[in-house]
C-alpha cells in the first residue's frame, strides 16, 4: 500500500485503486494485475463538539471515528453492526469507503446519509495535487459542493485524504426501525431501493432477504432480485442498476477530474 | 462553433421574436431599468431583452438561439437573490421563468413533488400541506422565491438547522445545458449508487444551464411544535445561548437571533412591543412527533436561557400565539427602511461556537467604520447577516459598506467558516471565494464548469472568477459601489 499523495505526486500513469479495510471490496469491478492500491491516511485531525464537526483522515476505521465522537457524546447517525447488522449499519469500513460508497443503512429516512453530512474534503487529484472544498461551517454555498460530487464516486474520480462531517448527539439518533432477516455478518449483498409504491412487491419477489428498511424502502438481499421497476439496484461485481444510462456528465466528470484514468 | 452575428438590439429582439409569442419577449428602457438588477442593488447592468418561456422546449430554443448567436444568458426567477446572480453581467437575454409555475405532479405516497422551476417555494409546500407534508427549505423570501432560485443558490431558511439546506430535497432536475440541450439529472430514490452530479447543479448560480423543472422531497410535517421567544439583556448573554443549547445536543428545528436595533426598528415600523431591558432576542423553535420529547427539548431550551441570564422567556400555546412571535423574525428586514434608506445585508456563516467573539466583532467594525449596523439572522447555523443602514448619499459611506463586509467574511474565514451561507457568491463575492480557497482549490472549482460545458454566456461572471472579459466588469462594479 502506498500513500496517495506521494504515489500520485510523481505523476504516474500507472491504474490506481483506492481502498480502505476491504469491507466492500466484493461490489468492485474485478482488480487487474498491475494495479497500485493506495489508501488514505487515517486517524482524527481535529474534532469540535461543541460545532458537532468533526474533520477526519478518509483512512480512519468507522469504529474508531465513531468511539472518539462517543467521548463527547456524539456519533454518526449509523446504526450499530454488531447489534443490527452489517446490511442496516451501512457496510462499515473507513470514513472514505462511506463517503466514496454511499451505502444505505438503517438510519437513513431520518438522518440522512453521507451526502447530507459531508460539510467539507480534501481531495488528492490524478497528478498528486490536493485541493480542498467546503468548510467546518455546517452551512455554505461557496462555490461549487465538489465534496458531494464524492459521494457516490467510488475512488473513481480522486482520493479523498480527509473529509469534514456534520456530528449528530447520541440523544439526537432515533432507534433503527430496520428488520434483520438473515445473518449478521454476510459476507455480501445485493442492495436495492425502490420507493414506497414499489417497496412491498420488490420485498415479495427479492429471494433470500438478509435485512430490509421499510422507512428508507431499501432491501437486501443474499441473491439477485428482478430490477426494481423505479430505483436502483447494486450487486457483487461491480453490477450497477439505476433505471437509465450512465449520464454523460458522469463520464465527463471522469473525464476532467482523471483525464488519464488512473482510478479504477 | 462559429458564431453568427447580429448587432444591435432591434434585431436581436427580432431573432427572439421568431422562437416565442409576443407577450413573451419583453425589452424596452422600462425592461432594462426593471431587470438591471436582482436584491443586490450596489451593481447594476441592464440585458437588452426579457424571455419568458413556458416549457423546457421553450428554454432549449432560446438557449440554443443565444447560443448559436453568441448572446450572454443570464436565468431569473423572481430576483430576490442577493448576490447579483441573476444580474445580466454581460447584458444579453434574461431568460426568466415568471411563466413556468405548474405544479406538475403531486405524489404523495411517494412524499415528492414535481413542478417548473417558476413555482414559488411556498406553493410547494401549499399544494403539500393538505397531505401532511411540505417542502422544508424555507428561505425568507419563500412567498415569491421561485424553486429555480432556490435550486441555482442552494437555498436555506430558518428550519435548515433541522431539515437541511435546499440539496438535501432535490431528487432530480430537468437541466438545460449552455448548448440548449435537455437532461434529466438524478434519481427519484435516493441514494443512486453513482457520482453525485446533481449536487454540482445545485447551488452552481445557473452558471451551468438552467434548471426548468424539479422532482424534490416532500417531508411530513411535524404533529407536535413548540416555539420559543426569550429576550436578554445583552448580546453577549444570547449568542453565548446559542452557543450553549447546540452544545448541549439539543436540535431545535430553528434557532433564530435578533439584536436590540433590529428590535428598535421592528418596534418603529409595526409597533410591536418586546420586553423592556431586551437588546437581544433568540426564536427558538423545537418540533416532532413525539409531545414528550417536544416538550422536553423546549424546556430544556427554556432552562438554557434562564440559565443564561434571559429576561423573559414566552412560549407559544397555540398556532395563532406562534404566528406572532414569529412576526418579529419575519419582518425584521422589511423594519429596517425605518432606520435609513439604504440597507445592505451582508451574509457569513462561522462555527456556531464561535457566535460571541463574532458578533463582539461586527459591532466593533461598525463602529470604526462608523456604520449602523443591526443584526438578524440564523444563529443555529453560525449564519450572520449583518444588516449596515445608511444614507447612500453621504460621500464615501458605500465605499465603509463594502470595507466593513470584506473585513466581516475575513473574519468568518479565518474562524474556519464561509464567505456565504445561502446568498452565494454571485458578483458580490467573487473576491470572497479567494480568501477560502487556495489557487489549487479555485483550479478545482473551475474545472467543475468544464463538466457541463465550455461556452461563457450562460450567466457570465458568477460564482467563479475565472472567465475571460470580466475582469473589467468586475473593475467597474467596483468603481460603482465607491
Amino acid at each position: 500500500m502506498r500513500r496517495a499523495h506521494a504515489t500520485l505526486a510523481r505523476g504516474c500513469h500507472l491504474k490506481h485503486r483506492i481502498v480502505g479495510l476491504g469491507t466492500k471490496k466484493w461490489l468492485l469491478s474485478h482488480q487487474e494485475p498491475g494495479t497500485k492500491q493506495v489508501r488514505a491516511p487515517s486517524g482524527i485531525l481535529e474534532f469540535w463538539p461543541a460545532d458537532q464537526v468533526v474533520s477526519v483522515l478518509a483512512g480512519t476505521s468507522l469504529d474508531d471515528l465513531q468511539q472518539g465522537l462517543r467521548e463527547q457524546g456524539q456519533c454518526l447517525p449509523l446504526p450499530d453492526p454488531q447489534v443490527q447488522g452489517k446490511c442496516l449499519a451501512g457496510w462499515p469500513g473507513t470514513v472514505g469507503g462511506l463517503v466514496a460508497a454511499n451505502l444505505p443503512h438503517g438510519l437513513w429516512k431520518v438522518c440522512g446519509g453521507p451526502r447530507d453530512w459531508v460539510l467539507g474534503a480534501t481531495l488528492v487529484q490524478a497528478g498528486g495535487t490536493r485541493a480542498k472544498s467546503g468548510s467546518r461551517a455546517v452551512k455554505s454555498v461557496a462555490g461549487f459542493d465538489v465534496h458531494r460530487a464524492m459521494v457516490g464516486s467510488w475512488g473513481q474520480l480522486a482520493v479523498i485524504e480527509s473529509v469534514i462531517l456534520r456530528t449528530w448527539p447520541m440523544t439526537a439518533v432515533p432507534t433503527c426501525r430496520g428488520t434483520l432477516v438473515g445473518q449478521l455478518d454476510p459476507q455480501e449483498a445485493w442492495i436495492q431501493r425502490t420507493d414506497r409504491s414499489n417497496f412491498a412487491l420488490a420485498l415479495d419477489r427479492s429471494p433470500k432477504v438478509l435485512a430490509y428498511d421499510e422507512p428508507s424502502c431499501t432491501i437486501w438481499s443474499a441473491e439477485e432480485p428482478p430490477t426494481p421497476s423505479i430505483g436502483w439496484l447494486l450487486g457483487p461485481g461491480g453490477r450497477r442498476w439505476s433505471g437509465q444510462p450512465v449520464h454523460p456528465f458522469r463520464i465527463r466528470l471522469k473525464e476532467v477530474l482523471d483525464p488519464n484514468g488512473v482510478f479504477v | 462553433m462559429m458564431k453568427r452575428m447580429v448587432s444591435g438590439s432591434d434585431a436581436l429582439v427580432a431573432g427572439l421574436a421568431q422562437l416565442l409569442e409576443p407577450d413573451q419577449v419583453l425589452h424596452g428602457p422600462a425592461i432594462e431599468k426593471a431587470y438591471e438588477c436582482d436584491a443586490y442593488t450596489v451593481d447594476r447592468s441592464p440585458p437588452f431583452a426579457v424571455v419568458l418561456p413556458r416549457s423546457t422546449e421553450e428554454v432549449c430554443q432560446i438557449v440554443k438561439w443565444c447560443s448559436e448567436f453568441g448572446v450572454p444568458f443570464t436565468p431569473r426567477g423572481a430576483g430576490t437573490g442577493l448576490s447579483g446572480g441573476a444580474m445580466a453581467a454581460k447584458g444579453g437575454v434574461v431568460v426568466s421563468t415568471k411563466k413556468m409555475t405548474q405544479i406538475l405532479e403531486l405524489d404523495p405516497l411517494n412524499e415528492r413533488l414535481w413542478a417548473q422551476a417558476g413555482a414559488t417555494n411556498a406553493s410547494l409546500s401549499a399544494a403539500a400541506r393538505p397531505h401532511g407534508l411540505h417542502f422544508a427549505p424555507d428561505p425568507s423570501s419563500q412567498t415569491v422565491s421561485t424553486l429555480g432560485g432556490n435550486i441555482a443558490e442552494n437555498s436555506g431558511g430558518p428550519h435548515t438547522l433541522k431539515y437541511g439546506v435546499t440539496v438535501q430535497h432535490v431528487l432530480q432536475v430537468t437541466f438545460v445545458d449552455s448548448a440548449g440541450v435537455a437532461h434529466r439529472i438524478g434519481n427519484l430514490v435516493e441514494g443512486d449508487p453513482e457520482p453525485d452530479i446533481l449536487s454540482l447543479i445545485v447551488g452552481s448560480e445557473g452558471t451551468v444551464g438552467l434548471v426548468t423543472e424539479a422532482w424534490v422531497k416532500l417531508t411530513p410535517l411535524p404533529t407536535e411544535v413548540r416555539t420559543l421567544l426569550a429576550a436578554f439583556p445583552s448580546v453577549r448573554a444570547a449568542t453565548e445561548t446559542v452557543a450553549k443549547i447546540v452544545a448541549s445536543g439539543i436540535l431545535p428545528a430553528a434557532l433564530e437571533f435578533m439584536d436590540g436595533r433590529m428590535l428598535m426598528a421592528l418596534r418603529q415600523a409595526f409597533g410591536l412591543s418586546f420586553p423592556a431591558g431586551a437588546e437581544a432576542m433568540l426564536l427558538i423553535e423545537c418540533d416532532g412527533n413525539d409531545p414528550a420529547k417536544v416538550d422536553h427539548e423546549a424546556h430544556s431550551c427554556e432552562s438554557v436561557c434562564r440559565g443564561r441570564g434571559a429576561l423573559s422567556v414566552e412560549a407559544a400555546e397555540t398556532s395563532e400565539e406562534r404566528a406572532r412571535l414569529w412576526t418579529a423574525r419575519k419582518k425584521g428586514i422589511g423594519a429596517m427602511g425605518r432606520l435609513a434608506p439604504t440597507i445592505v445585508t451582508h451574509d457569513g456563516v462561522i462555527p456556531r461556537s464561535r457566535l460571541p467573539e463574532m458578533l463582539d466583532f461586527v459591532y466593533e467594525v461598525a463602529a470604526r467604520h462608523g456604520l449602523g449596523v443591526a443584526n438578524l439572522f440564523h444563529a443555529g447555523d453560525g449564519n450572520l447577516h449583518p444588516c449596515f443602514y445608511f444614507d447612500d448619499r453621504e460621500p464615501g459611506i458605500v465605499q465603509r459598506v463594502v470595507s466593513a463586509g470584506e473585513e466581516i467574511l475575513a473574519r468568518c474565514v479565518e474562524l474556519g467558516g464561509s464567505v456565504t451561507g445561502e446568498h452565494g457568491i454571485g458578483l458580490e463575492k467573487l473576491d470572497g471565494l479567494k480568501l477560502m480557497f487556495s489557487d489549487d482549490d479555485l483550479s478545482l472549482q473551475r474545472s467543475m464548469r468544464r463538466v457541463f460545458s465550455t461556452s461563457e454566456l450562460c450567466n457570465p461572471c458568477k460564482l467563479i472568477p475565472d472567465q475571460r472579459g470580466c475582469v473589467e466588469h468586475m473593475r467597474r462594479w467596483r468603481g460603482a459601489a465607491t
